[in-house]
């Protein structure tokens, strides 16, 4: 077991995933115990997600011309982000293999209060079709809809868990160009790994009712090769929303 | 020969302008605000491409330019020094939104999380800025900084508990005492 020097340390360590399975064991027993120590994991947790929010700005900022100019990459070629990182996979922010921690984070609700001011905040702005996307496919659960500034709207139906350790959404497209995809969460953002045309939707019961497009297979392998595992249940995918799937890996 | 270091520069600038969202939120911490950042940004990306016969293919890129964007700034701290810093905070972030109750609350929570981060001395918002906006592991961040794991471990924690008591007042940290 690791010696923390003082209950912030180990706090911390938990908030940032690096604990071992020994000490996160030990770590949720005391929080079962232990309401301030409770209190202060759900507050230190809401203060990152409060910083988060406070840095969020350049994450959402198209990486247009302009930008591209002020930075002095102006005479790079600009090339189409989404095929190209559909052919490459981004930067990831963190190269370390790390199990994903147990959800049973108190500070969930409130990370989640913070992102839905990062949400709101940036309302009035008129980001792209496909930050648009990139942030239904970041905060919205799955079943609900947000229509794009191309006048589709976007679904996301479930999520998933890749062999690689990404966190992966099928979403469903809707509009002139109806379609159903797979799209997985990177260290720096949302990659559409395959799309295929027809739609996927919740139909009353909620059970998914399957795309019978001519291309639906595309789905199908695009699933086998990812490796995905069982759809993960409610309130796990509420507490990847509530982290901006921190903790999605490759 | 040329063509392969053609090549090569291209491929650089690619991966840069990959990494550039994440690149311009670290510098936005470390210089305190977006203006400033982008400055730092701008310098950051000028050096890496004027030295990209040091950077080592396969290795991370974020790394070295995030070690790069460092340097740069405390270079520029202590050329400072003398006349003062000045910082302005309310300049920190163009937040939008029209109108709204909720949106004035959560522009004034937005506002004190980066005024707490500004206070942080560098060190312990350089850390921040790495391990809870960027998500490196601890591992990563010691070397990117090149401080023992140890140091790491206690500095993330004194500066946690600063932003906490900067957000939630005093009064909120004696919980645990």
């Amino acid at each position: 077991m690791t010696h923390f020097n003082d209950p912030e340390a180990r706090i911390a360590a938990y908030l940032d995933g690096q604990m071992s399975t020994a000490d996160l064991a030990a770590f949720e027993a005391d929080l079962e115990n232990d309401l301030a120590l409770a209190e202060a994991v759900a507050r230190f947790g809401a203060n990152d997600g409060l910083l988060r929010a406070a840095f969020d700005a350049p994450m959402q900022e198209p990486v247009d011309n302009a930008l591209l100019m002020r930075m002095g990459l102006g005479d790079a070629e600009v090339v189409n982000l989404p095929e190209r990182r559909a052919s490459k996979p981004p930067i990831p922010a963190n190269d370390d293999v790390r199990g994903w921690v147990r959800w049973r984070w108190p500070a969930a609700g409130a990370i989640a209060a913070a992102l839905v001011v990062t949400v709101m905040t940036q309302t009035g702005q008129a980001p792209a079709t496909e930050q648009q996307f990139a942030q239904a496919m970041e905060t919205l659960a799955s079943g609900q809809s947000v229509a794009l500034a191309s006048g589709e709207a976007i679904t996301p139906v479930l999520t998933f868990k890749a062999g690689d350790g990404r966190y992966c959404r099928e979403f469903s497209r809707s509009g002139a160009n109806a379609a159903t995809g797979i799209a997985c969460r990177g260290g720096s953002g949302w990659v559409i790994e395959a799309e295929a045309k027809g739609a996927t939707h919740l139909d009353s019961g909620n059970q998914i009712a399957t795309a019978d497009g001519a291309d639906s297979g595309k789905l199908d392998e695009a699933y086998a090769s990812l490796k995905a595992s069982d759809p993960v249940d409610g309130d796990t995918e509420k507490a990847l929303i509530a982290v901006s799937w921190r903790n999605s890996e490759k | 020969m040329n063509q392969g270091k053609d090549s090569l520069s291209a491929d650089l600038r690619q991966d840069i302008i990959d990494l550039l969202p994440r690149l311009r939120r670290f510098c936005m911490a470390l210089a305190r605000g977006q203006d400033a950042g982008d400055d730092l940004c701008q310098a950051t990306i000028e050096r890496a491409l004027s030295r990209e016969d040091q950077f080592i293919p396969g290795t991370r890129l974020d790394s070295w330019m995030y070690r790069i964007a460092q340097n740069i700034f405390i270079d520029q701290t202590r050329r400072l020094k003398t006349r003062g810093v000045e910082t302005d905070v309310d300049d920190a972030i163009a937040l939008s939104g029209d109108d709204g109750i909720q949106i004035v609350e959560g522009r004034s929570d937005l506002a004190r999380a980066q005024a707490a981060m500004a206070a942080l001395p560098d060190d312990q918002r350089i850390l921040l800025a790495l391990v809870v906006l960027d998500g490196k592991s601890y591992r990563e961040a010691s070397e990117i900084l090149e401080i023992p794991m140890g140091t790491v471990m206690s500095r993330i924690a004194r500066a946690r508990r600063a932003i906490d008591t900067s957000i939630n007042g005093a009064m909120a940290y004696d919980t645990l005492q």
